[in-house]
């Protein structure tokens, strides 16, 4: 059987314009979603070992699930080729458990992930600027001690594969071709369970949280029920806020409105969405799933020595051979400081915060060079690998899955000892 | 309503906020026209394609920032006007 294709296809026949710009929009809708509906991967996973709550991290892995299944779907009705999904998987190795598992442990102790940190940090949050430019730190050693050690075990297959692409795609790990048929069983494979156990966590979560407070019977229930996720007790059922007749345009008005918060679920179907519009209108052009870090741990720190005549593409490890000067990432990452910067400020939480307590300061910025260090061995964050990863049908996210949550696990039981 | 009150209800730092934001995209797409064209061609220059960027994806970048760039503008402007008239109301009725 002839090995898949390598040649990526335009969907699209629209240009680079096109794509900058709808990656732009991505990260508007990103960074705006994200800060109404204070969505942070770190704090989903830490809440499973702090509060014993199931509920974010239960959308985080509906997120999961149903981006593989959307992706999926549109391979399998023809709208993009399966060649567009797996031509951009990564490698898989050793790098991809330490990454995760450092970067776990330090976005926990900065006090967020890396989409948090960039909403936090347009939101006013000193804490989470001094994280960010710790990640650049944190990027440039990576990029001086650890990349050219990292590189010479993936170039050699060292606890490492050394293909990527379809080689790293469940369809052909699975079934050994690439047909709409596999690509629809992979995906169904991997989303269906991603989705029913979110669903689960959702719905033991906020049963137990009914029990608890007693809501078990007359219109404390309801109330519940209608209440989003973010917004304190829930009800059993996970839905995505707009359900209903009456009760609907008025949430959706109070949405509109920025009075509310976002809920878990809609802010999940949202992102969700942001998603599957670079997934496709990136489709042949470039990397056509969300990125982040590469931006504002890597090239940001690139673009603020330049103006001093320091080009580290030039001859710095890791941004000499990996990182292009410029992709639609960035203009994704900086719209994503806008949206967040006017969802945070049009709803009245825009505020310029210092904590009181000084050394989380320190801890922001050391946590910084973790998180830092931890996405760029990794070869991704919990955004550009993690999640991409699910929506790209590969394995790697999974194994990125489980090593953040020991790295989350780790530092919730330093910061006990620490307070 | 008394005028120590209404001090507290007006933040110069939430004043300035969306001027910063308008700084930031104005820069930023003064940086990115100047800056990463320059980088781009040292790049070709040294002979470096790993890194390198075709300037038509280049050109495509500078477009959409473009066009992003007059749209934050726009917005950061007018929530600005918006808190200033807010920010004169309080003061006038103190």
């Amino acid at each position: 059987m002839p090995a898949p294709t390598m040649l990526p296809e335009h969907v699209l026949p629209f240009g680079y314009v096109f794509v900058y710009a709808a990656f732009g929009v991505s990260g508007f809708l990103l960074g705006w979603v994200a800060q109404r509906g204070n969505y942070c991967f770190v704090n989903a996973m830490s809440s499973v070992f702090t509060t014993r709550s199931y509920d974010r991290f239960g959308a985080l892995l509906i997120l999961f699930g149903s981006s593989a299944l959307m992706t999926g779907l549109l391979v399998v009705l023809g709208v993009v080729p399966a060649v567009d999904q797996y031509y951009d998987n990564y490698f898989s190795g050793w790098y991809i458990v330490v990454g995760a598992a450092i970067f776990g442990f330090g976005a926990t102790m900065a006090g967020g992930c890396n989409l948090s940190m960039l909403y936090r940090a347009a939101s006013g949050y000193v804490q989470n600027w001094l994280e960010l430019v710790g990640m650049m730190v944190g990027t440039y050693v990576f990029a001086v001690l650890i990349w050219p050690f990292q590189s010479y075990t993936m170039a050699n297959g060292i606890l490492s594969t050394s293909l990527g692409a379809y080689t790293e795609y469940l369809p052909y790990d699975l079934f050994h071709s690439v047909t709409q048929a596999s690509v629809g069983i992979a995906a169904s494979l991997l989303g269906i369970p991603l989705v029913a156990l979110g669903v689960f966590l959702q719905r033991r979560t906020r049963s137990k949280r009914l029990i608890e407070g007693g809501l078990s019977s007359g219109p404390a229930l309801h109330v519940a029920m209608a209440a989003p996720a973010s917004a304190g007790p829930a009800g059993p059922i996970p839905s995505i806020g707009l359900k209903g007749t009456r009760v609907d345009f008025a949430n959706a008005k109070e949405l509109l409105l920025l009075r509310r918060p976002y809920g878990t679920n809609l802010s999940t179907l949202i992102l969700a969405g942001t998603l599957l519009l670079v997934f496709v209108a990136g489709a042949g052009y470039t990397f056509n799933y969300l990125v982040i870090t590469s931006s504002d741990g890597g090239r940001f720190l690139e673009y603020i020595l330049m103006p001093f005549g320091v080009n580290l593409s030039l001859g710095t490890p890791w941004y000499n051979d990996a990182l292009p000067i410029v992709d639609p990432s960035v203009l994704m990452v900086v719209m994503l400081i806008v949206g967040a910067f006017l969802a945070s400020y049009l709803s009245g939480d825009f505020k310029v915060r210092v904590p009181r307590q000084r050394k989380r300061l320190a801890i922001g910025f050391s946590g910084g060079i973790l998180v830092g260090i931890g996405v760029r061995t990794a070869l991704g964050c919990n955004v550009g690998l993690m999640w991409t990863n699910f929506a790209q049908l590969g394995y790697d996210g999974i194994l990125f899955l489980l090593a953040m949550l020991f790295g989350v696990w780790v530092a919730v039981k330093v910061q006990r000892r620490l307070v | 309503m008394s005028t120590q009150q209404n001090a507290q209800r007006v933040s110069y730092a939430r004043l300035a906020a969306p001027i910063v934001m308008v700084l930031f995209v104005v820069g930023w797409y003064q940086f990115s026209v100047v800056f990463i064209q320059q980088a781009d061609n040292q790049l070709v220059a040294s002979g470096n394609l790993a890194v390198y960027v075709p300037v038509q994806q280049v050109q495509g970048y500078l477009a959409a920032l473009l066009d992003a760039t007059y749209l934050a503008v726009a917005a950061g402007l007018a929530v600005f006007g918006y808190y200033l008239v807010k920010v004169f109301r309080i003061r006038s009725s103190s």
